[in-house]
């Protein structure tokens, strides 16, 4: 809409929208993106703005339309709580509109961008709060929800006219806002609502990769790290070539997940996708280093927590211990190592205060989770290890 | 109701009409804890003011937690049940600022405390339950009165390293974790509370029992309720580990390594897992564990059991 129209011309946009079920169009009008929010005429008195849409529409437009400007007053006002606080009233006025559509389900383009402002302004006070106002964020996940009920609900209308298409954008718009509340056990009934879904493959191609980065990104927390690869591959390989930014995205959390697994990323990868943090990272894993990986690790601490993939990295020490290990073996070309050898090689990796039964312990945790065949003799000091295959190859193992 | 700030009236450590009733002495008398009843109004009369309330959990911790001539059971019953309706009045007028932290604070350290002492008491004497619920609500209260501005957060590294070490296993607390280390890097507590705390959750067991033989004795409290989970998995580790005929594993090793009081609880704890003990040696042999919960196994070495209990609740 430009910049100098009515008012009135503003509301016949609106109304030529909806009759032609246009959602993206009403979409872009309720947008707070969209220039009609900075015309003049939008900032009229409320009464009188409100004497025009109600000689213009019927419920439950009305509402619908009367709740964007009270949202852009708010904007007018900059106040980022109000705006909020105005766009969530939108947003049930919109469940409003959804629910009374019968058999038809254009305004799940309009539901689509709608829920995304929303997040983005739960987002904005949240970080302006510092981290306090989890409530808005907890208020936008009900708004949400309700919303994806209503679409969840939608049996009855055949598949073309179906709101369930609306499900896996909601949803993903969920996981973003549980994630950020750290409350991520509130994503197993949506994932298990999705995966029960008939359509659950015939989503939007770019809601289905972002469906599958966020679980691929919980199984990580979980130490789903087979799921996590699944997951994260495919959301990787899927994602549109040109979105640069994405595909970085899902590589961060990829590459852990990946070299858990035993696989190295090549440097050419790293340096595609800016990410030649892991370089050091990465190689530090390969040769069994701990003292370089924990540089490494602290170098690059505020980039890894920032992108959350810090807590992941401490599981790779595993790896490493497994590496260095058989580091050790391969020297000593025996099946019966003393104790006392790993303790030196720690040692050289400044673990200064090691001893020989904390050696032990990390022993027994690599021969339990199956990375070194064997077993220990604590009276002789002695890994003896199996003479077939004593170290398996680490994407082999299976991970408890 | 939003916005209203109730303030109780009653100066007295237990209102006048409960006195009455229980015929109690004045001066000595403290409030009882009363499920509230639904539906029925807030009496202001009944409900003690945020000094009367600091100055009441101190009379608790210092005069009443420390006798000697009643056992801890008793004053545990006691004392738990008047910092209960403490804490009440303390919701009821939403009491925010510094006595409200220091009220919290000392509760707080009261609940840790008694999970150690009632270690292996009898479910009459000590609802291991109820003692989690009160801790937690008093020390999630406690975390966000830290969040104002103008609050007196001396001893948050302190607390948010018992709320890190309490809840080492719950989903979420990793995050929390890695946040707050970033506001307590100089702090020694937090830092060593972190260190067990990336001990228990890479199952480095030994490094892990090792950091709490040189922890504090409230975080001995904190850390309490995982020991248990902790043995057993490392146990579950070694016979695996260390699984073969011929294997012999010093009992003392074990008792020292998972910190047991003494020898003979180690003993029995691997006898009951099912491993074969003799000479004071185990042997290992990959058989499936037997699986079973004791509260004595909850116990680790090195906790004076003599010490004054309202030193450490409230020092200074």
């Amino acid at each position: 809409m430009a910049f100098n129209q009515s008012f009135t011309q503003y509301l016949g946009s609106l109304d030529y929208a909806i009759n032609n079920k246009d959602g993206r169009k009403l979409g872009q009008l309720l947008s707070i993106k969209d220039s009609h929010i900075q015309n003049p005429s939008l900032k009229q008195r409320e009464d009188v703005l409100q004497h025009y849409i109600c000689q213009r529409f019927a419920p439950p437009y009305i509402d619908l339309i009367a709740d964007h400007i009270k949202v852009v007053a708010a904007i007018h006002h900059y106040d980022p709580r109000h705006t909020f606080d105005a766009q969530l009233g939108l947003l049930q006025s919109f469940s409003r509109v959804l629910q009374s559509h019968k058999d038809e389900n254009w305004a799940i383009s309009t539901m689509y961008l709608l829920i995304s402002e929303l997040t983005a302004l739960a987002f904005k006070v949240y970080h302006y709060t510092k981290g306090k106002s989890t409530d808005v964020l907890e208020k936008s996940a009900e708004a949400l929800m309700s919303c994806f009920r209503i679409c969840a609900g939608d049996s009855r209308s055949s598949l073309e006219t179906s709101k369930k298409w609306g499900m896996l954008g909601i949803v993903n718009n969920l996981f973003k806002i549980y994630f950020k509340l750290n409350k991520l056990h509130l994503c197993k009934p949506l994932t298990r609502a999705i995966n029960s879904a008939t359509i659950k493959d015939e989503f939007l191609k770019s809601h289905i990769v972002t469906y599958r980065y966020y679980v691929g990104r919980k199984a990580m927390f979980d130490s789903q790290f087979k799921e996590a690869d699944e997951n994260l591959s495919f959301a990787f390989n899927h994602c549109h070539t040109a979105s640069r930014k994405n595909k970085r995205l899902i590589l961060m959390y990829l590459l852990p997940v990946k070299m858990m697994i035993g696989y190295i990323p090549s440097n050419r990868l790293l340096s595609k996708y800016r990410l030649t943090q892991f370089l050091e990272i990465a190689s530090a894993v390969k040769i069994g280093n701990l003292l370089k990986f924990k540089e490494a690790v602290e170098k690059h601490e505020k980039f890894l927590i920032r992108c959350g993939v810090y807590l992941m990295l401490e599981r790779l020490k595993i790896l490493i211990y497994r590496n260095l290990f058989k580091k050790v073996f391969l020297l000593m070309r025996v099946h019966q190592l003393p104790i006392s050898a790993f303790v030196v090689a720690l040692r050289s990796m400044q673990e200064e205060d090691i001893d020989a039964d904390e050696v032990e312990c990390i022993l027994a945790n690599l021969i339990y989770t199956g990375y070194v065949r064997g077993y220990i003799s604590h009276q002789h000091q002695k890994l003896v290890v199996s003479k077939q295959n004593p170290f398996p190859v680490p994407s082999q193992v299976s991970l408890r | 109701m939003e916005g209203e700030l109730l303030e109780g009236k009653c100066l007295f450590m237990c209102p006048l009409s409960e006195q009455t009733r229980l015929l109690a002495h004045e001066i000595k008398a403290v409030k009882e804890y009363a499920r509230p009843a639904a539906g029925k109004a807030i009496d202001l009369n009944l409900i003690r003011p945020i000094d009367v309330l600091l100055k009441t959990i101190r009379y608790l911790i210092k005069s009443v937690a420390n006798r000697q001539d009643k056992p801890w059971a008793a004053i545990y019953s006691f004392v738990s049940n008047r910092i209960r309706a403490i804490k009440q009045d303390l919701t009821i007028q939403r009491c925010k600022g510094n006595k409200a932290i220091l009220v919290l604070e000392l509760a707080t350290r009261f609940y840790l405390c008694s999970e150690l002492k009632m270690v292996d008491a009898p479910v009459e004497e000590f609802d291991p339950i109820l003692n989690k619920e009160q801790l937690l609500d008093a020390i999630y209260k406690l975390l966000e009165l830290y969040i104002d501005d103008t609050a007196n957060c001396s001893n948050q590294a302190e607390f948010e390293s018992y709320n890190m070490l309490y809840n080492l296993d719950t989903e979420g607390i990793k995050v929390r974790a890695m946040l707050m280390n970033t506001y307590f890097r100089e702090s020694v507590i937090f830092q060593h509370a972190l260190r067990i705390c990336k001990a228990a959750w890479q199952k480095n067991y030994v490094r892990f029992f090792k950091l709490i033989s040189k922890s504090s004795y409230l975080c001995k409290c904190a850390v309490l309720r995982h020991i248990y989970r902790i043995r057993r998995e490392a146990i579950q580790t070694m016979n695996i580990a260390y699984g073969n005929r011929a294997s012999r594993f010093p009992i003392e090793k074990l008792a020292q390594i998972l910190q047991f009081k003494e020898c003979s609880l180690a003993e029995e704890f691997s006898s009951a897992y099912g491993i074969e003990v003799t000479c004071n040696q185990l042997t290992f042999t990959k058989k499936p564990l037997i699986a079973f919960q004791d509260r004595r196994f909850n116990t680790i070495a090195s906790t004076d059991d003599d010490i004054s209990i309202s030193a450490i609740i409230a020092p200074g």
